[in-house]
């Protein structure tokens, strides 16, 4: 009936189509959505900013025509409302100034709250993914979370925003083009077409082809750096530092030079562009002049048509390079999605309580003690041909303690990672009998000592007393240790502030592991770096500590097993 | 008249007294650039104020003269040349913008590498592995933006204004007073700002290392949260962290924007102003500032194109404010790298000891090296003692170990005898004669050195192995053997092509500690030192190790090796016991 249960979830399996993680730019923008109030009002204040500029300038440039004129005639002169002009062109002036620092500070705010919230979800998605089979590049994965990502700002603040606001004043452009010179519309439009549609797209070509191979060139700059330091002194003594520091040097400049010949492929775009608003300048006054001898004209309006188009273009040119930004943005957050895990791993093994095996027989000789029973199970590291573990069957039940034995490389973490759940068999079930998957814990082999404070490194988040820590720290004998440190539980461990010998962090690992609520026990190399008396000392304290719980040990020396522990064989 | 030394091309980098300073010399690696940067700024300027001048003449005779000399075509070939020029000097600029950021990095970056060659292990542990790498390539390269951006814009800041101001003084007094006058509040306003932007920059690239740090950090030890289930209180707490980044960035930006903004309110009061005096002046409310008294329309038309550009170079200087508050951050760090001396390089001559190989400084090393004698040898480290003094004699084929608690100057002995770092006092003897190991380049060609963490290029297995030097495969396979890590590579994709990368990939700890080994065994040095090679390692591939390690002193050679593990010591023929506080035991 078990297999049967077994093959349901494994045809599950196969049926769904694996769980992709939503892609990152999606998630992007559900979490703009999530600031829309913010992101709306940056927005509005950008186009208000700009438009107020481009007035600024019009209606500046119509104001001195007009007066001019008007100060022609005595009459003139004295019948001109020269009020209301002053007070919009000294208003149009305030709106430009404080609209320009709310829309920074609103849009900056909306984008920088989004990173922040992307940030701790790409972690959490790392954190649920098992890296057993592929470890993680721990500097290329925080470096992403750090800097990478930031590149993801560019699709609202400089795509989204300067997008929108050129399209925007292109229109009230055309629009007041068509009221004051309808007939140049046809020499206008294709042209702002051109430079609103097709510049834009060209730059955004010429931005994306070589932005691969300079950030491959840029991380590939990095890691050589890295190895250079790291092995400065097996360089030194192979007089090989000067030949590494060249080849370094090398190739940070090559990755200068492609981003040189970005920076001039962009260049040749602004410049087609700035030619064509030359280009531009030269009708408007070329066929303005003309509507003016004509009389089609007002005489104060040309030179504020003139201040127009170029106001607006200065608008243009800003908005250029936002559909390259977009695509930077998103070719960002593709890089780093595809570093993130695609699929969710399954748990694949089988948690019966302990109640539902007394009654269908595999019991366990107390029905109330955990065991964990493995059928035939197999295990492959992607990419190797051959398997780690193969067909390999056992029954460990509690009360007793398995040692297992075998010489390195046979796969004994490789069976810890199995039972845990860390990896999953290719062949094969595994049955954990009287535990749930909380109260099944591990010892790893590298202990991990966070940056944190002795009492963060103990809880990691879960709460514990003082007495309970103090406990399961003299149980390993760590106590006297503890009494050393200037701030007790509060003393800073970790990188840059006081670190543990080998054999110490080996014993915090097992007060970890004391901690915890826990049924079945699994320990990797706990003792490798303790010296055999102490070892001896902590095995028959947690000897006591432990009874009836299932204790499996992965080591060599069995020199340090008790009576009642028995030895379990891999091969 | 006394002659001064002619001081070095470049008035090195690495002397500079602040991070302007530094920066200022670096970007004096690329003068010519520069220069010519600055002349595009004026050309682009002076066509700036003829197409003013144009544009007024043309509207002026049409609109206020209703005359039809804007027919004539040469006007219109002027401006069309005009506008050219202005459209395509950017690319010229870019250009030589990007060649002065190029020279200018690479003057950063060799300046920083060659100290780095010089201090080499002396900057451990002020400075970690990875910052020095950030430091080399993704630190340096951001600062392209300051020097191909930044600085050409600043020096156009400078310059346009006055010549605007010239172009407006032609005409009228009072518009380039107007422009004169507000002109100077910006600098006075920028400074105060500035002052405290600087602090809020400095809070704010604390919390970005915090936040870095803590990233790099939980990641890196993800397992253990993994194992206590507990990853989503951290995910919580790196928001947190990430929020109070946030926050600081907001803090700094909102000082950055003022100060943007203030350019902004001075540029559009400024056309305010001038568009208002102009029309009322027209209107003929007052006659000042004009020099004539008479002001045409064209006049006023030149002006008011003026007014705005005459802040525009400094209004772009704002959003590149990024790029100076990163490049100040690098200049700082490298300060901090710059400003790692040791005494003893600056007093002697020897500022590049790897040039130094065949010098007389150091006698020839006899072919055959019998014996390694240490007569009353201090270590220590930056002139502090560090132990006691020792001596003793090793032969041919026999080894030492070197016990003690950390910091009782087992490392520091080690890299003493590799020549890393000079002893306080006392000699060394190879073959009896007395020798000088500090950077004794034919010396450190004897000697193998090995870590706790394996010292593994990120390149192929076989240019690992070979370091520089030619091996055959069959010699490679050898030594692989000798180490029982044959099979192990044949396994690997690519076998000896198999490139060993940042994560690990497919080689545990202990595979690549016998990878390392097996380069011992290929290039047979003299001498092996040997810190705490087994401490990461489980017992049995640690005792794996010392079996190869016996076959190398069989073989002749003599090591030397660190450990704290008790069982290390069945294969050694001295022991010296170091004790930071009291004498070194020393048993046979």
């Amino acid at each position: 009936m078990r297999s049967k249960m077994r093959a349901d979830t494994q045809t599950d399996i196969k049926d769904e189509p694996a769980i992709r993680v939503p892609t990152l730019v999606k998630r992007y923008f559900c979490l703009l959505w999530e600031q829309r109030s913010m992101a709306v009002i940056g927005l509005l204040l950008a186009t208000i900013t700009a438009i107020a500029g481009i007035a600024l300038l019009a209606v500046s440039g119509w104001f001195i025509s007009a007066t001019a004129l008007a100060g022609l005639s005595l009459a003139g002169a004295h019948s001109f409302n020269y009020f209301a002009p002053g007070a919009i062109v000294r208003g149009l002036s305030i709106i430009r100034t404080t609209g320009r620092y709310g829309e920074r500070i609103t849009t900056h705010e909306a984008t920088l709250r989004v990173i922040s919230r992307l940030r701790s979800e790409l972690f959490g998605s790392l954190a649920k993914h098992h890296w057993q089979e592929n470890p993680l590049n721990s500097h290329d994965a925080s470096s992403r979370l750090l800097e990478d990502i930031k590149y993801a700002e560019s699709l609202y603040l400089s795509a989204l925003i300067p997008g929108f606001v050129m399209l925007l004043s292109v229109l009230l452009y055309l629009f007041t083009i068509m009221i004051f010179l309808p007939d140049i519309i046809v020499w206008i439009l294709p042209m702002l077409l051109l430079t609103v549609v097709l510049m834009p797209y060209l730059y955004l070509q010429q931005t994306l082809k070589p932005q691969d191979s300079l950030h491959q060139q840029r991380s590939q700059q990095w890691s050589s750096a890295s190895s250079l330091f790291t092995n400065l002194r097996t360089l030194i003594l192979y007089q090989r530092l000067q030949h590494v520091s060249a080849t370094l040097l090398d190739n940070a400049s090559a990755a200068d030079i492609t981003e040189r010949q970005t920076s001039r492929a962009r260049q040749k775009i602004m410049a087609i562009n700035n030619l064509m608003c030359a280009v531009l300048i030269l009708i408007i006054l070329w066929q303005g002049l003309l509507a003016l001898s004509v009389g089609e004209l007002g005489g104060s309006h040309l030179f504020m048509l003139l201040l127009l188009t170029l106001g607006t273009q200065e608008v243009i040119l800003g908005g250029t390079s936002a559909l390259a930004n977009f695509g930077l943005g998103y070719a960002a957050l593709n890089r780093i999605n595809a570093h993130a895990p695609s699929t969710i791993q399954q748990d694949l093994r089988t948690f019966i309580s302990a109640a539902a095996a007394a009654e269908t027989h595999i019991a366990t000789p107390s029905a109330a003690s955990p065991a964990i029973q493995f059928n035939a199970i197999s295990y492959r590291y992607p990419q190797r041909a051959s398997a780690v573990i193969s067909q390999l069957s056992g029954k460990l039940a509690a009360p007793h303690w398995y040692w297992i034995t075998a010489p390195s490389g046979h796969g004994k973490t490789t069976l810890l990672h199995l039972l845990t759940g860390q990896l999953n068999p290719y062949q094969g079930t595994i049955n954990i009998i009287g535990a749930n998957a909380g109260q099944l814990c591990l010892m790893p082999q590298q202990i991990d000592l966070l940056r944190g404070t002795l009492r963060y490194n103990l809880c990691l988040h879960q709460p514990h007393s003082d007495e309970a820590l103090l406990k399961s720290l003299t149980l390993v004998e760590l106590d006297h240790w503890l009494r050393q440190l200037p701030d007790g539980l509060d003393t800073w461990l970790g990188n840059g502030e006081r670190m543990l010998s080998g054999g110490e962090l080996k014993r915090l690992g097992m007060a970890r592991l004391l901690l915890q609520d826990s049924r079945i026990l699994l320990l990797d190399e706990p003792t490798a770096g303790i010296d055999q008396q102490r070892a001896v000392r902590i095995l028959n304290r947690l000897h006591q500590h432990w009874a009836g719980k299932l204790v499996i040990i992965n080591s060599h020396d069995s020199s340090l097993m008790c009576d009642s522990d028995q030895a379990f064989a891999i091969d | 008249m006394k002659q001064t030394v002619n001081p070095p091309l470049n008035p090195s980098l690495n002397n500079s007294p602040d991070a302007k300073t530094l920066l200022r010399a670096a970007s004096n690696s690329a003068r010519r650039e520069n220069n010519g940067l600055t002349l595009i700024g004026i050309i682009q300027t002076l066509c700036t104020i003829i197409f003013a001048a144009v544009i007024a003449l043309l509207i002026n005779d049409a609109v206020y003269l209703q005359q039809d000399a804007w027919r004539q075509l040469h006007w219109w070939g002027l401006l069309a040349a005009v506008l050219c020029i202005k459209a395509l000097l950017p690319l010229v600029q870019a250009q030589l913008a990007d060649s002065a950021s190029i020279k200018a990095r690479n003057a950063l970056r060799s300046a920083a590498m060659e100290h780095c060659q010089q201090h080499h292990i002396k900057l451990f542990p002020d400075f970690t592995a990875a910052e020095l790498s950030s430091l080399i390539s993704t630190e340096i390269d951001s600062t392209r933006d300051y020097f191909a951006e930044f600085m050409p814009q600043q020096r156009l800041a400078m310059l346009a204004p006055v010549l605007i101001l010239l172009a407006c003084c032609s005409i009228s007094w009072l518009v380039p007073l107007i422009l004169a006058l507000t002109a100077p509040m910006v600098p006075l306003f920028m400074m105060i700002v500035g002052h405290k932007a600087a602090d809020a920059s400095q809070r704010n690239l604390i919390q970005l290392n915090r936040l870095g740090n803590l990233l790099a950090d939980r990641i890196k030890g993800l397992n253990a949260l993994q194992l206590a289930r507990t990853t989503d209180q951290e995910q919580q707490k790196l928001y947190e962290q990430s929020e109070a980044y946030r926050h600081s960035t907001m803090q700094v930006l909102r000082l950055a924007f003022l100060s943007g903004t203030l350019l902004e309110f001075f540029s559009a009061i400024s056309v305010a102003l001038v568009a208002v005096y102009l029309g009322l002046l027209f209107l003929g409310k007052y006659h000042i500032g004009s020099w004539s008294g008479e002001v045409t329309l064209g006049d006023g038309i030149f002006l008011l194109m003026l007014a705005p550009e005459f802040y525009l170079p400094l209004r772009r200087l704002g959003p590149l404010y990024h790029a100076r508050a990163d490049a100040m951050s690098v200049a700082e760090h490298l300060l901090r790298l710059f400003s790692k001396k040791d005494s003893q390089s600056q007093r002697t001559p020897q500022l590049q000891p790897h040039l130094q190989t065949r010098s007389d400084a150091h006698a020839v090393l006899p072919k055959q090296i019998d014996s390694i004698t240490l007569q009353n040898l201090q270590t220590g480290r930056n002139a502090v003692n560090i132990g006691q003094p020792l001596n003793l004699t090793l032969r041919t084929g026999q080894s030492l170990l070197l016990k003690g608690p950390s910091g009782a100057g087992k490392s520091t002995l080690l890299d003493t005898l590799a020549g890393f770092i000079p002893a306080t006092a006392g000699e060394t003897l190879i073959n009896g004669q007395p020798t000088t190991l500090l950077n004794n380049a034919q010396w450190q060609g004897r000697i193998g050195y090995m870590a706790q963490q394996p010292e593994l290029l990120f390149d192929s297995i076989r240019n690992n192995l070979c370091l520089g030097r030619d091996f055959s495969d069959a010699q490679l396979l050898a030594a692989l053997t000798r180490v029982q890590a044959d099979i192990l590579v044949r396994a690997l994709p690519g076998q000896l092509d198999y490139q060993i990368s940042d994560s690990g990939g497919y080689l545990s700890g202990g595979q690549a500690q016998r990878i390392a080994l097996a380069r011992v065994f290929l290039h047979q040095p003299d001498l092996l030192l040997l810190d705490e090679p087994t401490a990461n390692l489980d017992d049995e591939t640690a005792d794996l190790f010392l079996t190869s390690l016996r076959q190398f002193t069989q073989l002749g050679g003599i090591v030397i090796m660190a450990s704290h593990r008790t069982r290390d010591q069945t294969l050694f023929q001295q022991t010296i016991t170091l004790h930071s506080s009291e004498g070194a035991l020393y048993e046979k």
